[in-house]
C-alpha cells in the first residue's frame, strides 16, 4: 500500500498541474496567441505526467534525469520570449 | 516643498515594496504553515508512520531486486534453451560413447591426490593413533575408503610392510604383496619395481573371481606424516577403466566462446556425463552411481528426469576449499519428441552478488541476502561480510515465513544477529532460495528524529522572526525604515545589472549552492548528480528570471515575475537538500517534498500572470 504522505503529494502536485493547465488553455482561447503560451501548456502537461510517474515510484534516476532537464528547458524558453520582448 | 515630495515619493515606492514583500511573506506562511500541520500530523502517528513509511521502501527494494534476480534467471533459461536447441548439442548426444584410459587415469589421479592430503592431514593431527587405531576410527575409515568409479575403490596399504591395510569389505586386510603375484603378476611387478617411489601408478589387467580379464589403473601415494607406531602409509586407489565412458570429439562448442558457457556438460540419458567443454572433473562417470548420489548435480539430474524441463539446482560448493558458490542448469535434449540427452550448465553467482549486494535506498544499514530452503545457509555475501557462505545458518522468523510462503505479521524482526530489524523477504521461484531485506530500526529512529529536529528548529526560527516583526515596534521600524530602503537599493542595482552578469551570478551561485550543500552530505564527487544536475540548471534559469524581472518596465508583471521565480528557486533549493539526504540515508519522508510542490505551483502561477501581462503590452 502506497503511503499517505506520497498519494498526498502527488494528489496536490497533480490537483496544481491541471489548474495551471486550465488556467493557461483559458489564455490561449481567449488571447489566441497559441505560440507564447505553448511553453506553459507544455509545461503544466509535464507536470501531469511527472506527479503521474511519481504516483507509480519510477526508480530509475535516468527517467528523472530526463524528466527535471525538461524543467529547465521549458523555462529557459520562457525567459527567451521575455528577453525577447524587449520590455525592458 | 521638494523635500516633501521626494519624501512623498519614497512613501508610495516603499508601500510598493511592501506589498510587494506581503505577497511572498503571505506564500511563505502559507507553505510552512501546511508543512506544520502535516509535521504535527507525522508526529501524532509517529511510531507506525515512521516504520510503514520504511517498511514500504525496503519492500520497494526487495520488489525491485527480486525482478532483477528473476530476469537474470530468465536469460539463463533462455540461454539454456537455445544450447539444448543448438545442432552441436544434438550431434554430440547422438554419438557413440567408447571407453576412455586417459579419462580413468584423470579421474583416479585426483582422487588419490585428495584422498592422501586428507590423509596426511589427519594422521598429523592425530600424533598419538596407531595404525590400530586408525583401523577402528570411524571418520579414519571414511575418508580413506572410498569407491571409485562403478566398482573400483581406495584403500591404505602399510608401507614398510608392503601389507594392504584397509578395504571396504575387509577382504584385503592382511594381504601382503607376494600375495597377488599369482593373481596379477603385472600388478605385482609395478609395485615391487618402484617400491621406493613415493608416486607409483599404472595400468594392469586383473582376473576377476569368475575368470574375466578387466583392465584396471592403479595409484599410489606414500604420505609424508607417521603414525604413532611409526608406520608409513600409502593411499593405494585402483578402478576399472570399462567403467569410464566419454564421447571422443575436439570441442564443436568452439563458437560459444563466452565465459558463461566454461562449465558447459553433456550427459546422455543412461547418465553418463559423456562430455565437458573445458574442465575434465568427473567426466566419464555416471550421475546414476551410488558414489556420486551426493553430488548436487545428480540430485538435479533426477529432478530434470522426472520433470522434463530446465530445473535449476541449489547453491553449492564445488570441491574442498571453495569459497564462492555455484549452481547448475540441466535441461532435456529432444530430437524429433525422443529424448537423446541433457545439457548442464554450471553458473557462478557473481550477477546476483552484485543485485544483492546493492546498497541503495538501504541507508547505512540496511542489506540484502540469500538463504538457502535445504539448510537455512546463508549464500551470498553479507553488507559487512561478517559470516561466511555455507557456514552460517540463517534461521529467523522472516526466514522461516518466506520459506512457509507466510507474510509477515510484525514489520520489524530480529535478524541474524538478534538486532531489531525492519524486514521483509521474497521467495525466488526457479530456486529454493529466499532474498532477505533487512534495515536496522535504530536508524530509521535516528533519521526520522534527525528531520525532525531539523524541520522544528527552522519552524521555529521563521515563526519567530515573522512574529518578532509582526507584534514588536522593532520589526515595524526595522521593515519600513531600514528593510525597504535597502531593498529599493537593491533593486536600482538589480535594473542596472547587465544581462552577462545576471548570467555569470547565476551560474556562480547555482555551482557554489551544489558545493555547499553537498559538503554537508556525501561530497561533491558523491552527490546525486543524476537529480542535481537538471536541478541546478533550473536553478540557474530561475535566477536568470529573478533578475530579468526587476528590468521589466510593467510594475504588475515585475512583481510578479520576480516574486513567481524566487517562490519555484525556493522549491528548487529544497529539493536539491533532501535529495542529498534521500541518496545518503535512502530514507525521507514523503511529507518533505510537499511544501516545495505548493511553493513550485504558486512559483510558475505568479511567472504566468507575469507573463501574460508582458505578452499583451
Amino acid at each position: 500500500m502506497m503511503p499517505f504522505a506520497n498519494l498526498l503529494a502527488v494528489i496536490i502536485i497533480l490537483t496544481s498541474a491541471i489548474i495551471l493547465l486550465w488556467f493557461i488553455s483559458l489564455e490561449i482561447i481567449n488571447s489566441r496567441k497559441f505560440m507564447f503560451f505553448l511553453p506553459f501548456f507544455v509545461l503544466s502537461t509535464w507536470l501531469c505526467f511527472s506527479a503521474t510517474l511519481n504516483f507509480y515510484e519510477i526508480y530509475d534516476q535516468r527517467v528523472w534525469f530526463v524528466f527535471e532537464l525538461f524543467w529547465g528547458i521549458l523555462l529557459l524558453w520562457i525567459l527567451i520570449i521575455l528577453i525577447k520582448k524587449k520590455n525592458v | 516643498m521638494a523635500r516633501i515630495k521626494i519624501m512623498q515619493t519614497k512613501t508610495i515606492i516603499s508601500q510598493k515594496i511592501w506589498n510587494k514583500i506581503k505577497y511572498v511573506l503571505y506564500f511563505c506562511i502559507l507553505a510552512l504553515l501546511i508543512d506544520s500541520i502535516l509535521l504535527i500530523f507525522s508526529y501524532n502517528f509517529k511510531s507506525n508512520k515512521q516504520i510503514s513509511d520504511a517498511s514500504f521502501r525496503i519492500k520497494e527494494v526487495s520488489n525491485f531486486k527480486i525482478n532483477e534476480i528473476n530476469s537474470y534467471f530468465r536469460k539463463v533459461e533462455n540461454e539454456m534453451q537455445l544450447l539444448s536447441n543448438s545442432d552441436e548439442a544434438k550431434t554430440l548426444l547422438k554419438k557413440q560413447i567408447v571407453i576412455d584410459a586417459d579419462v580413468t587415469k584423470f579421474n583416479v589421479d585426483q582422487k588419490t591426490k585428495i584422498i592422501a592430503k586428507e590423509t596426511d592431514n589427519y594422521v598429523k593431527k592425530h600424533p598419538n593413533k596407531t595404525l590400530e587405531d586408525l583401523r577402528n576410527d570411524p571418520i579414519f575409515q571414511e575418508i580413506t575408503v572410498q569407491t571409485i568409479g562403478l566398482d573400483g575403490y581406495s584403500l591404505i596399504e602399510n608401507y614398510e610392510e608392503q601389507l594392504l591395510s584397509f578395504q571396504k569389505n575387509g577382504e584385503f586386510i592382511g594381504e601382503k604383496y607376494k600375495d597377488i603375484k599369482t593373481s596379477s603378476p603385472e600388478l605385482y611387478k609395478k609395485l615391487t619395481e618402484n617400491i621406493n617411489s613415493p608416486d607409483i601408478f599404472g595400468f594392469y589387467d586383473w582376473i576377476e573371481p569368475n575368470g574375466k580379464v578387466r583392465k584396471k589403473y592403479i595409484h599410489l601415494i606414500r604420505t609424508s606424516n607417521k603414525t604413532a607406531d611409526g608406520i608409513t602409509l600409502m593411499v593405494v586407489t585402483t578402478a576399472y577403466v570399462d567403467n569410464f565412458k566419454i564421447i571422443k570429439e575436439s570441442s564443436p562448442f568452439n563458437n560459444l566462446n563466452n565465459e558463461d558457457f566454461n562449465n558447459l556438460f553433456l550427459i546422455n540419458p543412461d547418465g553418463n556425463f559423456i562430455y565437458a567443454k573445458n574442465v575434465k572433473e568427473d567426466v566419464g562417470s555416471n550421475l546414476n552411481w551410488p558414489v556420486n548420489k551426493q553430488l548436487n548435480l545428480e540430485t538435479s539430474f533426477g529432478k530434470v528426469k522426472k520433470q522434463n524441463k530446465i530445473v535449476f539446482s541449489d547453491a553449492y560448493i564445488d570441491s574442498y576449499g571453495e569459497i564462492y558458490p555455484k549452481f547448475t542448469i540441466i535441461s532435456p535434449v529432444y530430437e524429433q519428441n525422443k529424448l537423446i540427452g541433457y545439457v548442464a550448465l554450471i553458473k557462478n553467482m557473481n550477477t546476483l552478488f552484485k543485485i544483492t549486494k546493492d546498497t541503495k535506498n538501504l541507508g547505512e544499514t540496511g542489506e540484502s541476502y540469500l538463504v538457502n530452503r535445504e539448510q537455512d545457509y546463508l549464500i551470498s555475501p553479507l553488507r559487512k561480510n561478517n559470516f561466511d557462505m555455507f557456514v552460517q545458518t540463517i534461521d529467523t522468523e522472516n526466514t522461516n515465513n518466506c520459506f512457509l510462503g507466510k507474510k509477515n505479521r510484525n514489520n520489524i524482526l530480529p535478524n541474524y544477529e538478534g538486532e531489531l530489524t525492519i524486514a521483509t523477504h521474497n521467495i525466488i521461484s526457479e530456486v529454493p532460495w529466499c532474498l532477505i531485506t533487512e534495515i536496522n530500526k535504530n536508524e530509521i529512529s535516528k533519521i526520522s528524529l534527525k528531520i525532525e529536529w531539523l524541520v522544528s528548529i527552522a519552524l521555529f526560527l521563521f515563526f519567530g522572526f515573522i512574529g518578532l516583526l509582526a507584534t514588536t515596534k522593532i520589526g515595524k521600524i526595522s521593515i519600513k525604515e531600514v528593510g525597504i530602503k535597502s531593498i529599493s537599493k537593491f533593486e536600482e542595482f538589480f535594473v542596472k545589472l547587465k544581462m552577462n552578469y545576471i548570467i555569470l551570478f547565476s551560474l556562480f551561485f547555482s555551482i557554489a549552492y551544489f558545493f555547499l550543500i553537498t559538503s554537508f552530505f556525501q561530497g561533491w564527487n558523491n552527490a546525486a548528480f543524476y537529480n542535481d544536475i537538471p536541478d541546478l540548471f533550473t536553478i540557474t534559469i530561475l535566477v536568470i528570471m529573478f533578475f530579468y524581472g526587476f528590468k521589466l518596465k510593467n510594475n504588475y508583471s515585475k512583481n510578479k515575475i520576480t516574486q513567481g521565480s524566487l517562490l519555484a528557486v525556493s522549491d528548487k533549493l529544497i529539493q536539491i537538500v533532501l535529495q542529498e539526504y534521500n541518496y545518503k540515508f535512502g530514507l525521507v519522508s514523503d511529507y518533505f517534498w510537499i511544501p516545495g510542490a505548493i511553493l513550485s505551483f504558486f512559483g510558475l502561477l505568479l511567472i504566468f500572470y507575469g507573463f501574460k501581462k508582458e505578452i499583451k503590452l
